[in-house]
């Protein structure tokens, strides 16, 4: 079975002054299986950010459903989907979404702090995950003290730290420069290897090349699929900007 | 471009702009209205005639500068927040390219619009509160002229030129901090990262210092004299404590807090205290300072309104009889028959006296050259009064006996620390302390420490021809009688105080003095005194009042548009809509009730100084002051806590905006 199916998503968005009805996702299922490395590939305006939202449980879907490790976050009500978000989920954001008055250390440890867990045992769980990403010596520093890899790498920490069933990350790659882009990638695969389930939203054709396998979106629905077994980082690499060219080339042709 | 788009931009701007834009006009226009209705009423040439005694129009001059101090500081408070919240919209503007010249001109015409505003608007509030402030300083002050509303240009003038000044200075301010900034710096606005607060231990032990010296100051107090000499060091070195406390303090208790792992890391704590250790470092100063202005305004609207309420009291205190006669350096031989002189002449004008009391008094200034008690422990500037043990019993009604050497003593705050001292040439000592000395009241108003002694009889004799000098008697000999009348009217008293004093006035050619007050003369401008000191502490209350409010206002909204992007984060991470408004309010209250509660701690550490103070302007009924301040407390916590709600309201909807 499993561990996320998307099943016929649907999300229409009314726009506040009266009828006008957006269609950002038309119909979207695709399922990610334990293990899994997955990067979800758009343009801007694809839906690639309300199907991670609806994912995150941040937003709902009109209609369809979504089922993470058997249970239905649609049908959850607030108070639970926090709690579920907390436990079974991790976040990356683009923006690493660090609050600045918390110092890295802190903010990894505000998941377990709103588990109620006693900071000992943070201080424990952190440890050897500080030192796989390689921020133990800056878990003191302050957002704005540390560079745009280091946050992102802090960032990481905490999606880690409540031992989630998946991680989603929301252009991870976005502000990072290629430097910190190539670290940030190695290290998701280092993570995936030790088990833990990626779900990755990406513009970037280099970040998408190292997923596993690849899901186009494009006008609310997946158009295509690839995965990558067998070929390498940079003929997978190939592959995709040769489907980014064919999927540009079908929208030119239908006007 | 013409000048017609700037026009409608600068329309536009404020519409857009009017979460913060219509509370800063609304905030002008009720400035403006009240400086106008003080400037009416200190300027009003009308209103000149109206006052009896020069109290109500030198007190409003007063309040009219403090007005003119306050409206700058508050006015530019203001809008720095507003421009603190605009530069990004105006660095957007110079981006698309209009010139600074061009913002100038936007800005100019902005603040042009809201001066028209202003005045136009705040003279017509102003217009209508000054009958009713007019009608209601009549009532308050006890005058019964027929209402005469006489509209004069001089206020206007006044207010509108002031006004005109403060806005141009606003706008040279908003100009210049403009001009010295690049559009990226604009565009960036506030949002750069700030540093963590550091402890200051120093800081936080020298606010407890000043802070301590002001409370024990406060507490220890013996003399109203003490209070009036010391009572702007104190003021001062409470105000530095309260600034110290806000800005260090307060980030050293955070800090220990959050040293505290068990206690920091508990959700309930994790996100507040971090917060408020940012919050502080902001707002720590605009905090203090809504504690001090509240500490000012329950300060003075509980003092002014006890001193109001109490008026009648006070005019009983100082003035027990109906009429006060005190004549002064005569000798006592010569005074015999004053008492039946005045019964004589109660009789011819057909007044029947209900009481006539009089009594032989001497008094004395103690100072360093002139040595009239002394005893140990006794450094002060003292005050003495002796009485003869026979005037005593018959006004007290009693029948103490003393031995020549001996004295019954009456000391209200305990100075002397054994029971003998030197009083003129001769060593006392204390038979018996009593509790009650004939007509103390008369005394009240003395601020210094007061020596009440009742002397035998030759002692008191020879007491009044001591002198230290061996010229003149160290002791002012003085001949007090009061008088009640039944069945009198308060202008039949008062022109029988007239006659007596023409009566008496043969007294003078001797060189003694004479005085004669009847206490329904005093009672107009007793009345005129505390009623514009009520009237100048509503006032100003008011003002600051308000001024307390939109700080708080301003600065929710200012952070409102800060912690919006942090709860989003903070919800992504998993936490409950519920759990964001928990820490929230959590968060909100202390901010907001921090300020108050410091002010409430204030004041009661300051209760026994204010007492002081109001025994002083003869008002004793400490029962009466309590009430008062607690009243004025409540009703001051009463409109805080409504715009604590509305301002909630307001920052939840930002908050929640995302």
């Amino acid at each position: 079975m499993p561990l996320l199916d998307v099943k016929n998503v649907k999300k229409v968005y009314t726009t506040r002054f009266g009828g006008n009805q957006v269609q950002a996702l038309s119909d979207v299922s695709f399922s990610v299986e334990e293990g899994d490395y997955a990067a979800i590939m758009g343009e801007s305006g694809s839906g690639k950010t309300t199907l991670l939202n609806i994912l995150a449980s941040l937003d709902k879907p009109t209609s369809g459903d979504v089922v993470i490790n058997d249970k239905s976050i649609v049908a959850m009500k607030e108070k639970e989907i926090s709690e579920y978000r907390r436990t079974n989920l991790g976040f990356i954001f683009q923006d690493f979404n660090l609050l600045d008055t918390f110092s890295l250390k802190d903010n990894i440890f505000l998941p377990l702090v709103l588990a109620k867990k006693h900071h000992s045992e943070m201080e424990k769980t952190l440890a050897p995950i500080a030192k796989k990403l390689g921020i133990t010596d800056i878990l003191d520093k302050f957002p704005y003290e540390v560079s745009g890899g280091q946050k992102q790498r802090a960032a990481a920490a905490r999606a880690l730290i409540t031992k989630p069933h998946i991680i989603l990350a929301d252009e991870p790659t976005g502000a990072l420069d290629s430097h910190a882009t190539d670290d940030l990638l190695d290290l998701f695969k280092t993570i995936n290897q030790d088990g833990q389930t990626l779900l990755m939203v990406t513009h970037s054709v280099k970040a998408a090349s190292r997923a596993k396998r690849v899901l186009f979106i494009k006008d609310g629905k997946i158009f295509h699929q690839l995965y990558k077994t067998g070929t390498s980082d940079r003929e997978m690499y190939q592959k995709i900007s040769d489907s980014l060219a064919f999927l540009a080339k079908k929208e030119s042709g239908d006007e | 471009m013409n000048n017609f788009f700037f026009t409608k931009l600068a329309v536009s701007n404020i519409k857009k702009n009017s979460p913060i834009y219509v509370p800063y006009i609304v905030t002008c226009v009720i400035t403006f209205a009240m400086f106008y209705i003080i400037c009416f009423l200190s300027l009003n040439e009308s209103m000149k005639d109206i006052y009896a005694a020069g109290y109500a129009m030198s007190l409003f001059n007063m309040g009219r500068y403090v007005a003119v101090i306050f409206s700058v500081i508050f006015l530019f408070y203001t809008n720095s927040f507003i421009l603190k919240r605009r530069k990004k919209e105006i660095g957007l503007f110079n981006i698309l390219g209009l010139g600074k010249p061009h913002i100038a001109l936007v800005l100019f015409i902005e603040t042009l619009i809201t001066f028209v505003t202003t005045i136009c608007l705040g003279f017509i509030l102003g217009s209508v509160f000054c009958k009713l402030i007019f009608f209601i300083i009549l009532k308050m002050l006890h005058m019964n002229i027929a209402l005469r509303y006489i509209f004069s240009f001089k206020p206007l003038l006044m207010s509108c030129t002031v006004f005109s000044v403060i806005f141009a200075l606003i706008l040279i301010f908003n100009l210049f901090n403009i001009s010295v900034s690049n559009p990226i710096q604009l565009l960036k606005g506030s949002s750069t990262g700030e540093k963590e607060p550091k402890t200051k231990l120093i800081s936080t032990i020298l606010g407890l210092i000043f802070l301590g010296i002001g409370y024990v100051f406060s507490l220890t107090a013996s003399s109203g004299l003490s209070v009036i000499i010391f009572f702007f060091p104190v003021v001062l070195s409470v105000v530095i404590g309260t600034y110290l406390l806000f800005t260090a303090g307060s980030i050293t208790l955070l800090k220990s807090l959050k040293k505290n792992k068990n206690f920091y890391y508990q959700t309930k704590n994790f996100t507040s205290v971090s917060g408020l250790l940012y919050r502080m470092k902001q707002n720590a100063a605009g905090l203090a300072n809504i504690c001090i202005l509240s500490t000012m305004v329950l300060f003075m609207i509980s003092t002014t309104a006890s001193l109001y309420i109490g008026s009648e009291d006070a005019l009983h205190t100082n003035y027990p009889y109906d009429i006060s006669i005190d004549i002064t350096n005569a000798p006592f031989d010569s005074l015999g028959d004053t008492a039946s002189i005045i019964s004589r002449e109660a009789q011819e004008d057909g007044k029947i006296l209900a009481d006539a009391d009089t009594l032989h008094l001497l008094y004395s200034h103690s100072d360093s050259d002139k040595q009239v008690i002394s005893a140990e422990n006794l450094k002060e500037r003292s005050f003495v009064l002796c009485i003869s043990i026979g005037d005593y019993n018959r006004i007290m009604k009693k029948s103490e006996t003393l031995n020549d050497g001996e004295v019954l003593l009456y000391e209200k705050h305990h100075h002397l620390k054994e029971n003998s001292f030197m009083l003129a040439d001769k060593s006392f000592s204390v038979k018996k302390f009593i509790n009650e000395y004939p007509l103390l009241s008369l005394s009240t108003g003395t601020v210094i420490t007061s020596f009440y002694v009742v002397l035998s009889e030759s002692d008191f004799k020879r007491a009044a021809e001591f002198s230290v000098d061996g010229k003149t008697p160290s002791f002012t000999k003085n001949y007090f009688a009061g008088i009640n009348l039944s069945d009198a009217s308060p202008e039949e008293k008062m022109s029988f105080s007239r006659r007596l004093y023409s009566t008496l006035e043969p007294l003078k050619n001797n060189g003694a003095g004479l005085k004669i007050v009847a206490r329904d003369a005093e009672r107009g401008s007793l009345y005129e005194m505390y009623g514009s000191f009520l009237f100048l502490g509503i006032f100003l209350g008011a003002l600051f009042l308000m001024a307390t409010v939109l700080i708080m206002y301003y600065k929710q909204i200012t952070e409102g548009f800060e912690d919006k992007d942090r709860f989003l984060i903070m919800k992504k991470v998993g936490m409950s809509d519920n759990e964001v408004k928990t820490s929230i309010n959590r968060q909100v209250i202390m901010v907001f009730f921090l300020p108050i509660g410091a002010a409430v701690v204030h004041i009661a550490f300051a209760f026994r100084l204010m007492t002081l103070l109001l025994e002083a302007l003869y008002l004793v009924n400490i029962g009466l002051f309590l009430t008062t301040t607690i009243i004025t407390i409540a009703v001051f916590f009463g409109i805080y806590t409504l715009v604590y709600i509305r301002t909630a309201k307001t920052y939840y909807k930002i908050v929640h905006a995302a």
